[in-house]
């Protein structure tokens, strides 16, 4: 129970891929909750305190870059990770998105538990 | 008396002018027809050509060549030959048939054949006409160095064909590594959970089972893309012209591009008749389709249209044939680019982005495919469509 209780906001427009990763998180004790687009996404993080926010990239309806740029402008912010599906983003926009790390599909999921729990234990 | 020695003398002049007249009309005829044989073979040494004259037995009369060394036989021993005999049994008969046509007919035969020559591979087109009963006129063309630029034009083509090709399969890896890194990621979390699932103590048969389900499921989605890929980035040209339903050729090309239009927010909406088939080899017409749907792609991304999106249909048409159209929401093509969008090169992409090749070479594939690609000019929206013959 890596994540027992921590709360995870996963967005992903592959409705399979969200069902999938939301299974697992939840094994790890995490209270999960998914969005299917960008936008959907940032007024959820506005009116939640999510722990962490995992993005995709490519996605209809606000992207996950234009998503982390809002989450950028908010006083109080979850970290964010992001999976890409596609090689889509730099070393460069990382630390200058406060991006905490990035997965490339198809990433291995203990990897991503272990980035959460260790970016969390910083905070 | 006077008189009629008088008229034996001028009977002997009369006589005399008329052999004078004939020897000079003879010797006249002489040089005239050398001068007219010279012409015939100053202009075949200009030209390389060869005529024969055949009779109605087949067999050569006169040979008139520029040079010898264009010739199986030399004038010599061809006079008098059959042609099978000279040309050989297969060629032969080929030839023989012609003549006998051009003799029965009276129509002027054209006869396309290769030999070889001298150690090389040659082509020749023979004219063949009737001059009269006795003969037939057979004008031979060495043709080989039209042939072999004509092959280096279709050669070139087929480079340029290829180079396209793979060019809107580069523009689309983006969308394909998207396409299959997805479901594979799914695979491997389903997995992940498997591994919990059978952890469990007492195992959880009904979240393996589920997850079996997804797995199975997954894979079958990744085999769909790795189809419509295979199909696309192999050269289809040699393929055979096959009856082939019009619904798989959409999907398997949709396979590949439908998430990336998903992901970028453009409703894709796909109308299909039932039961259409098209006579056509299916690789070209999936590669053909990729290209219009990267350009309707294109069009809509760029111009942040409101709502973007990108129709795909096929029908029925009244006068028989079958139609796929491609129609996007963009603002359609200006009028005086209309007539240039399938020219070679030309294009309204940025350099780098588009080599302009794209619908002239699917212009041609959609032709040699017994089709017609056309930019719809009545339709308010950007539509492609391509025609073919109704295939029962």
């Amino acid at each position: 129970m890596l994540l027992k209780n921590k709360k995870v906001l996963f967005v992903e427009d592959d409705e399979m891929m969200r069902e999938t990763l939301a299974e697992l998180v939840s094994e790890c004790g995490a209270v999960v909750t998914t969005a299917s687009n960008g936008n959907s996404a940032f007024e959820l993080v506005k009116s939640n305190s999510f722990d962490a926010v995992v993005t995709d990239v490519r996605m209809p309806d606000g992207d996950g870059i234009t998503l982390v740029q809002n989450i950028k402008t908010l006083a109080i912010r979850p970290l964010v990770f992001v999976c890409s599906g596609f090689n889509d983003l730099t070393v460069a926009d990382y630390s200058r998105l406060n991006i905490s790390a990035v997965f490339e599909k198809p990433y291995n999921f203990g990897a991503l538990v272990n980035s959460i729990v260790t970016e969390l234990s910083k905070t | 008396m006077q008189d009629v020695t008088l008229f034996s003398c001028n009977s002997d002049i009369i006589l005399l002018t008329a052999l004078i007249i004939n020897i000079i009309f003879t010797i006249y005829y002489y040089f005239e027809s050398r001068r007219s044989k010279d012409n015939l073979r100053l202009t075949l040494q200009a030209s390389s050509d060869i005529v024969f004259l055949i009779d109605n037995k087949c067999c050569y009369l006169e040979v008139y060549a520029s040079k010898n060394n264009i010739l199986f036989e030399t004038r010599e021993k061809l006079i008098g030959q059959r042609i099978d005999t000279i040309l050989g049994p297969e060629l032969g008969a080929k030839a023989h048939a012609c003549v006998d046509k051009a003799f029965l007919t009276g129509q002027r035969q054209i006869f396309i054949y290769e030999a070889m020559l001298n150690g090389q591979l040659c082509h020749f087109e023979a004219s063949m006409e009737r001059r009269d009963s006795n003969a037939v006129v057979a004008m031979i063309r060495d043709v080989t160095e039209t042939k072999n630029l004509q092959q280096q034009v279709e050669t070139e083509r087929a480079k340029q064909f290829e180079s396209a090709r793979l060019a809107s399969l580069g523009e689309m890896a983006g969308s394909i590594a998207h396409e299959v890194n997805t479901p594979l990621a799914i695979i491997l979390a389903s997995s992940q959970l498997l591994k919990l699932a059978v952890q469990r103590d007492p195992i959880a048969i009904d979240k393996i089972n589920k997850q079996v389900e997804r797995i199975m499921l997954t894979t079958h989605r990744i085999s769909t893309i790795i189809k419509g890929l295979r199909s696309l980035a192999r050269d289809g040209s040699n393929d055979i012209l096959e009856k082939f339903p019009v619904e798989t050729i959409v999907q398997n090309t949709l396979s590949l591009c439908s998430d990336q239009f998903r992901s970028h927010g453009v409703d894709l909406q796909i109308n299909l008749q039932d039961h259409l088939y098209i006579h056509c080899r299916p690789v070209q017409i999936s590669q053909v389709l990729l290209n219009l749907l990267n350009n309707a792609f294109y069009a809509v991304t760029n111009q942040k249209h409101q709502t973007p999106f990108i129709i795909v249909s096929a029908q029925k048409t009244m006068d028989n044939h079958i139609e796929i159209a491609v129609i996007d929401s963009g603002f359609g093509i200006p009028k005086e680019l209309r007539t240039k969008i399938f020219e070679p090169f030309f294009t309204t992409k940025i350099a780098g982005e588009g080599t302009g090749l794209g619908l002239s070479i699917s212009k041609n594939i959609v032709a040699n495919n017994g089709g017609d690609l056309s930019l719809d000019v009545a339709s308010e929206r950007t539509r492609f469509c391509m025609r073919f013959p109704c295939s029962i």
